[in-house]
């Protein structure tokens, strides 16, 4: 066995688990395991890249995996400026591609809320302005880097985390993956990206003929009441994951390395999407019917005051603005206005308030 | 001119998107209508009658494409003019109100009246639920769905989930009784649907005669509407068992003006007396009839009092209870036969159904003057008074 370089019948060796083969006297893969890929396991290889928030690995065959490491799972600084700078590096270096993804029990609980609060309760809302307007430009990023970017979920995919999967080229969802752009339950909008994706997803179900106003519902409805999907199955529902797009793994260790093949799928003459000036918004008309339907939940008491003028802002950033006509309008455009609308949240009392109470007692308040 | 109806026939009112109409089109049924009408007045030369109103409240889909001159020229010819109106679920009577209008201005002697509609094929709010930007600045409430506006009556009127509830039990036993002692046979005309389709793969056909209505349940108890969950509020008191049932149909009347009864010598079996519609707050919507009632009674110069029975449409049991004690109606005297709750609402064809009812039940219990009278959506009642001769 010491020949053979080891001092116990299992080790990890460039990811993969051998087995120490008495009859062969070498360390051989463990028969069963090929299709796991397990992050620890790389943990003795230097990594690509890392820093406190998390850690990119070689995980073979040209493909990168980002590891989220931060607590929770919460998404700052830290993995915007790793997400940017590997994407960079995969770019330069001719990776095939990118894998995003963790064997944490939540792939993510979305933005990093403790820094947002802070910030917001000192007034700092140039900082915070940027720090938005750098999550989207990532998560646009990562939709039009020059290498493929597949994300492998699991758990809570909340609010960031999830506005990062839905700008990932396809994604590997766990089966048991609970997905929801939450930001409602702190008083906010999706600003890093998934109010705008909404509205762009809308538009691209829209068909000739289509009366579109239900669809445009459907999409609202997930953001205005926080849906959160009971599995990954249910996630399609509600807007999060597309059919032609995402895939369900019913084996929760098996979605790196699920993710890991979509990327090598796709990085075969992979080309890269632009950014899209073709989405279709309904401006004031959709509004309206979003209005009225916000109106029916105040009246039927399940949506506070606070809650429908953050609903009204949503329908505001999802129909485009309070256009007179319906119009194809950029990703850009939507940014910036849902920037604009998550910004103005931001500065309500009622907002922190919210913040402040969901850090203190771990549950939303409804104010 | 005075103008007279001279008869009124109604399909049954079957059960929206599972009954015996849920596959057959409202146009269909109102020709099926319409034709046994006319033959019960050969007199009358189909080709003479000047026009056909179509009461319809969501007149696209299946009920677009100017479903009410399909229908006359369906049912009485291509000469035979026709036309959709809408004022929702007054929509029938109000088809009713304008052919007598339109005789006593001298536009016309002969007009079929009535409504149809299909809530199996065209949802509630139609395909296309799109409110105006700018009436949803002024008044958020303009375009509110109708459970919310009977939560807001029930607060406002103090009606209580009991009384609801009750109400509603009542309303199905009165029907029930109604159904089995024959109440409504004459009124209606059978209609047979033909159902083609696949059944372990072999085409199949069947037809079945559809002649009664289906939406009474003679099981309901009190204690049964009392568990059921609110729909529309948290802690509401409006549920599916206390609001009237979604439901396809048709009614039409014929209505001529005093010299074709002379020429023809037609035996009308009753008038118009007054037709009165009102606005109220869209919000509280199920009021409507409230500002309606009195109009219509200074119309006929009559007293509350007078009137000896009413069809009030029961969209639901909470606003059925705030307009009896609003209007001050008798209560004995109010859906003797039970109302929509039992026997369903097919919104456009409603007002002259029930005009049709309450015609027959004053023949019956030789009655002199009734009333029907509805809330209607976006905020307005209607009233019309009958005089039986």
């Amino acid at each position: 066995m010491k020949e053979a370089g080891g001092n116990c019948f299992y080790k990890f060796e460039k990811g993969v688990k051998k087995y120490f083969n008495i009859q062969s006297k070498t360390y051989e893969p463990l028969p069963g395991t090929e299709a796991f890929i397990i992050l620890d396991s790389y943990r003795e290889q230097n990594p690509v890249l890392k820093n406190s928030e998390c850690t990119v690995h070689d995980i073979g065959d040209g493909v990168l995996c980002l590891e989220f490491i931060s607590k929770s799972n919460a998404i700052g600084e830290g993995i915007g400026k790793a997400l940017n700078e590997v994407l960079q590096l995969a770019e330069e270096e001719g990776w095939n591609g990118l894998v995003i993804g963790n064997n944490a029990k939540q792939f993510s609980v979305g933005a990093n809320l403790m820094n947002i609060g802070m910030f917001a309760m000192q007034k700092q809302f140039d900082v915070l302005e940027q720090f938005v307007a750098d999550f989207q430009q990532i998560n646009m990023r990562i939709r039009t880097s020059k290498v493929p970017v597949v994300v492998a979920t699991q758990g809570y995919v909340f609010g960031g985390g999830c506005e990062i999967s839905m700008h990932c080229d396809a994604g590997i969802y766990a089966a048991e993956s609970y997905i929801g752009l939450v930001e409602v339950g702190v008083g906010l909008l999706p600003g890093g990206g998934g109010t705008k994706e909404f509205a762009l997803r809308a538009s691209d179900d829209f068909f000739e003929g289509d009366v579109q106003n239900p669809t445009l519902i459907n999409y609202f409805k997930s953001i205005a009441t926080a849906a959160v999907s009971t599995s990954a199955y249910e996630a399609y529902d509600l807007g999060y994951l597309k059919k032609d797009r995402d895939l369900v793994c019913v084996n929760t260790p098996l979605n790196i390395g699920k993710a890991k093949e979509k990327v090598l799928e796709l990085a075969t003459n992979y080309m890269p999407p632009s950014p899209r000036e073709d989405i279709r918004v309904l401006g004031r008309g959709g509004m309206s019917v979003l209005y009225s339907a916000i109106n029916e939940f105040r009246l039927g008491e399940y949506m506070s005051d606070y809650d429908v003028e953050i609903a009204r802002k949503i329908a505001y950033v999802i129909c485009g603005g309070d256009l007179t006509a319906p119009q194809q309008v950029s990703e850009h455009y939507l940014l910036d206005i849902e920037r604009e609308g998550f910004m103005s949240l931001l500065g309500n009392q009622k907002t922190l308030d919210r913040i402040q109470y969901l850090l203190m007692n771990n549950k939303p308040l409804r104010n | 001119m005075e103008a007279y109806i001279i008869k009124g026939y109604r399909s049954a009112v079957g059960k929206a998107t599972k009954g015996g109409f849920k596959n057959y089109r409202s146009d269909d049924l109102a020709v099926q209508v319409i034709q046994h009408l006319m033959q019960t007045v050969p007199q009358i030369d189909p080709k003479r009658v000047d026009d056909v109103i179509v009461g319809c409240a969501n007149p696209e889909g299946e009920q677009g494409l100017q479903v009410g001159r399909l229908i006359s020229a369906r049912a009485l010819g291509k000469e035979v003019a026709g036309i959709t109106i809408n004022r929702y679920c007054a929509s029938g009577l109000e088809a009713i109100a304008q052919a007598v209008a339109k005789i006593k201005a001298g536009f016309g002697d002969i007009y079929l009246a009535g409504g149809a509609e299909s809530m199996s094929m065209i949802p509630m709010t139609g395909y296309k639920l799109a409110p105006s930007y700018q009436a949803n600045m002024e008044n958020i409430n303009y375009h509110v769905s109708m459970g919310h506006t009977a939560e807001a009556v029930a607060v406002k009127y103090g009606i209580s989930r009991e009384d609801a509830d009750v109400f509603s039990f009542h309303s199905h036993k009165k029907a029930a009784t109604a159904i089995d002692s024959g109440a409504f046979k004459e009124q209606i005309v059978p209609v047979e649907v033909e159902e083609v389709y696949v059944e372990d793969n072999q085409r199949k056909t069947q037809k079945h005669i559809v002649d009664t209505d289906e939406g009474v349940r003679r099981d309901t108890t009190v204690e049964g509407l009392s568990k059921l969950r609110a729909v529309f509020k948290k802690g509401g008191v409006v549920t599916a068992g206390n609001a009237s049932q979604t439901s396809d149909g048709a009614a039409f009347t014929l209505v001529v003006s005093e010299a074709v009864v002379k020429e023809l010598n037609l035996e009308p079996i009753a008038r118009l007396a007054a037709c009165a519609v009102g606005g109220v707050d869209p919000l509280y919507m199920g009021i409507g009839p409230c500002v309606a009632i009195p109009k219509a009674l200074k119309q006929a110069g009559l007293q509350l009092a007078d009137i000896e029975q009413t069809e009030l449409n029961e969209a639901f049991a909470v606003q059925a209870l705030a307009v009896i004690q609003e209007a001050g109606l008798n209560p004995e005297t109010v859906n003797v036969n039970g109302g929509a709750i039992a026997l369903g609402h097919p919104l456009g064809c409603t007002g002259a159904k029930l005009s049709i009812q309450l015609m027959e039940d004053m023949k019956k219990r030789n009655q002199r003057y009734g009333m029907v009278t509805a809330c209607v959506g976006g905020g307005q009642g209607i009233a019309g008074i009958i005089e039986r001769l």
